[in-house]
């Protein structure tokens, strides 16, 4: 069982084109409490995050000189409508973090981000539990006056004091945040009341190992469930991850030792490690973790995909490249499924080593053992290829169209003034050589408009915004735009609607695509004197539209491929030469979009009937980039 | 006489707007981009603008918002005169201000001079 991507598989995908990178200056670098500093930057103008998000950081300076990217990722403390970017650091030996210590104020670093929080701000609210420097995430949370009933107990050991009591204290004040703060080892008792009162609700844990297994323990004993618990970095070293852990290695056999990194490939030769062999060597990237995410594994291409060392990724989280994409991302799209057992495939972007983004088609599969999630297997398809192809595509359609319409305008206004007699007496021979190239011209515009739309579609950016709309006003004044075709032809036209409609919510501008096109098809291919009925009626829970004509109707041959983009009908093709075999695809897009339906039935020599249904409720709204004209 | 300025880099668009706008009675003031649009604009005091929005040196959308800086130029009628459709750049004027944004090659001339004697209050 797998759940599968989604149609618009790119198009709800971030524009990627712009690298989220930002060299800002330090503002002040402050040692707080011994060995915790707080770094504090000048927050970039459009550099959004949101509560308990995380951004790299990287020094120029040093990474120029090591030739390499030398970075570590930190959650941001401040709040979301700060002017600055706060970093709690707890000073350690590395010598990148020795260097974050000397930063001073003037002083520059580059951040790129902000990405995701295991951290999950939901109205409904949260228990959060810091030690040490593991508050940075949740204190971004509490300053951005984040809505619902969040709690927060916070340990601090005596060596390193809380430096932001009385802040705290006021926040709670303020917001209504409840507020428990210990210097002492987290016990049994601290919890007591949190758990009573906020029974049910997420429980995020985030400090040092020593402090994650240790309150994780506690809150086992207490009955919480491992499942209601979230971590960041430090997942517990409990009894329950043990079990999962040796069933992996069990699972595993052999493997679980050769495949670490460093091992050489000759010692993979063996026939039994053929299996091995391939999935080290497939061109796409192959990772195996634990079931808490952390890898275990991780072949050639995904060396290659990420930028990382297979070295660099053991006992990380894939949130080293990933976590960019909103958080509800994650949750909705992947987590949901997969706790449950169900494999997931969803296109993602994620970040390299070098920083640069790619978009990959990723594929996680859980590995079940009696009903247990031991693992998961996760798979990335590189397609930014793919995507930046299809950009430049409609990015050509577009510039194209533009280039195009200003010498049809041109030619339009000029012909135009002419046969008004602007420019003196024209004869009658002049006049039709005038009205023929205006219809040719008028046909480049429709087509250019139809092509612009078609784009958009494929490329899903166009938006269907519903307003209140009177479908019945909308009809009229399409048919009074085609005023001149029916009079030409003298089609009959009939009206039935339903006064009982009333407003509802469409977009006008895509129902009137719909509506013309259908209703200039049935005058156009409907012979002289001919008559063309359109109604609005309710079916069921369903505005139905229905648009009849007396025309020369669809060839039964034609009619499965009638929507297809650019087909055309045999009898058309003769009917009317100029037509561009665009419309009925964009009418068919548009309602598959919006939540409705469009079909026909016909016959030929006898007539054809569209029929279109809404929903009463109106049409779907679809966010996107583009309006389709 | 109500004075039209044409912002609008096409030498054959601009001729044929200045013949019909004069003829319809109305005086005309032209630039060729978004600088010397503005120039003219806040020299002129102009009664509507007609504005083109791809251009050389300054583009449409950067003038009228430089122009929705200026007391005067907040309140002047703008008519958004383009070929293209579906620009983020048009979006985001929209957001300087109410005006009329026109597809050129989808309208008429005739329908063109509609607009702006509607807005001249004509």
């Amino acid at each position: 069982m797998i759940d599968e991507p989604s149609k618009s598989l790119l198009s709800n995908l971030p524009d990627i084109t712009h690298e989220p990178r930002f060299r800002v200056s330090v503002l002040a670098n402050t040692e707080i409490v011994p060995n915790v500093i707080i770094l504090s930057l000048k927050r970039p103008s459009a550099f959004d995050f949101t509560q308990g998000q995380y951004v790299w950081l990287i020094l120029p300076k040093r990474s120029e000189q090591l030739g390499v990217i030398d970075r570590k990722a930190y959650s941001i403390s401040s709040g979301v409508q700060s002017d600055t970017l706060d970093f709690l650091i707890h000073i350690t030996n590395s010598e990148y973090v020795s260097e974050l210590k000397m930063l001073k104020y003037g002083d520059e670093i580059d951040i790129i981000g902000p990405m995701g929080s295991a951290f999950i701000p939901s109205d409904k609210g949260a228990i959060m539990i810091s030690g040490g420097t593991g508050i940075a995430p949740f204190l971004s949370i509490l300053r951005s006056k984040t809505t619902g009933d969040f709690s927060l107990l916070a340990y601090f050991s005596r060596e390193r004091p809380l430096h932001n009591k009385q802040e705290l204290l006021d926040l709670s004040n303020k917001y209504g945040y409840k507020i428990f703060l210990s210097e002492d080892k987290p016990k049994d008792s601290d919890f007591d009341s949190f758990i009573k009162i906020t029974g049910g609700k997420s429980i995020f844990i985030s400090g040092p190992q020593g402090f994650v297994d240790f309150v994780a323990s506690l809150l086992v004993k207490l009955g919480i469930k491992s499942e209601e618990m979230f971590f960041e970095a430090n997942y517990p070293n409990n009894e329950e991850n043990k079990r999962n852990r040796n069933m992996l290695i069990d699972l595993m056999g052999v493997y679980s030792d050769r495949i670490k990194p460093g091992k050489s490939e000759k010692e993979f030769s063996k026939i039994d490690d053929l299996f091995f062999q391939v999935s080290k060597q497939t061109s796409n990237h192959v990772i195996l973790t634990d079931h808490n995410g952390i890898i275990l594994f991780a072949n050639n291409a995904a060396e290659q995909m990420t930028g990382y060392t297979f070295n660099e990724m053991m006992g990380q989280t894939a949130r080293l490249w990933g976590g960019i994409m909103p958080i509800s991302f994650y949750k909705k799209q992947f987590w949901f499924s997969l706790k449950n057992g169900i494999a997931v495939k969803k296109p993602v972007i994620n970040r390299r080593r070098d920083g640069n983004l790619y978009t990959a088609i990723t594929t996680i599969t859980p590995i079940l053992q009696g009903g247990i999630i031991i693992a998961y297997v996760a798979t990335e398809e590189n397609i930014t290829t793919m995507r930046e192809v299809d950009r430049a595509k409609t990015e050509f359609v577009s510039l194209a169209s533009h280039q195009l319409r200003t010498p049809l305008t041109t030619i339009r206004w000029y012909s135009e003034m002419i046969l008004n007699g602007d420019t003196g007496e024209i004869n009658d021979k002049q006049k039709k050589f005038l009205e023929e190239i205006n219809k040719g011209n008028q046909r480049m515009v429709d087509l250019v408009d139809a092509l612009l739309n078609v784009s958009r579609i494929e490329m899903g950016t166009f938006v269907i915004e519903p307003v209140l709309t009177d479908l019945k006003e909308l009809a009229k004044s399409v048919l009074d735009d085609l005023k001149p075709q029916i009079q030409k032809k003298s089609t009959i036209i009939k009206e039935n609607y339903d006064g009982s409609i009333g407003k509802i919510n469409i977009d006008p501008k895509m129902m009137r695509i719909v509506l013309l096109n259908l209703l200039s098809n049935a005058v156009k291919y409907t012979p002289e004197k001919g008559t063309v009925t359109v109604s609005i009626e309710k079916k069921d829970k369903d505005i139905l539209i229905k648009v009849a004509d007396t025309g020369y109707g669809i060839p039964l041959s034609s009619q499965p491929k009638i929507f297809t983009k650019l087909y055309r009908a045999d009898n058309a093709r003769e009917k009317d030469p100029d037509g561009n075999g665009l419309g009925l695809y964009i009418v068919k897009s548009v309602m598959d979009n919006s939540g409705g339906k469009v079909w026909f039935e016909s016959q030929e020599g006898k007539g054809t009937t569209f029929y279109v249904t809404l929903p009463e409720t109106g049409m779907k709204s679809k966010t996107g980039t583009k309006q389709l004209t | 006489m109500k004075k039209v300025l044409i912002i609008e880099d096409e030498p054959s668009l601009v001729a044929i707007l200045t013949e019909k706008i004069t003829s319809e009675g109305f005086e005309v003031l032209k630039a060729g981009d978004g600088k010397e649009g503005l120039d003219k604009a806040l020299l002129g005091h102009p009664d509507l603008i007609l504005l083109d929005i791809i251009m050389p040196k300054m583009d449409g959308v950067t003038m009228l918002t430089k122009l929705r800086e200026d007391e005067w130029g907040k309140k002047v009628p703008v008519v958004i005169l383009t070929n293209l459709s579906d620009d983020d750049m048009v979006s985001k004027s929209i957001q300087n201000g109410v005006f009329d944004y026109l597809v050129k090659a989808d309208w008429k001339i005739e329908d063109l001079i509609d607009i702006i004697k509607r807005k001249l209050g004509e």
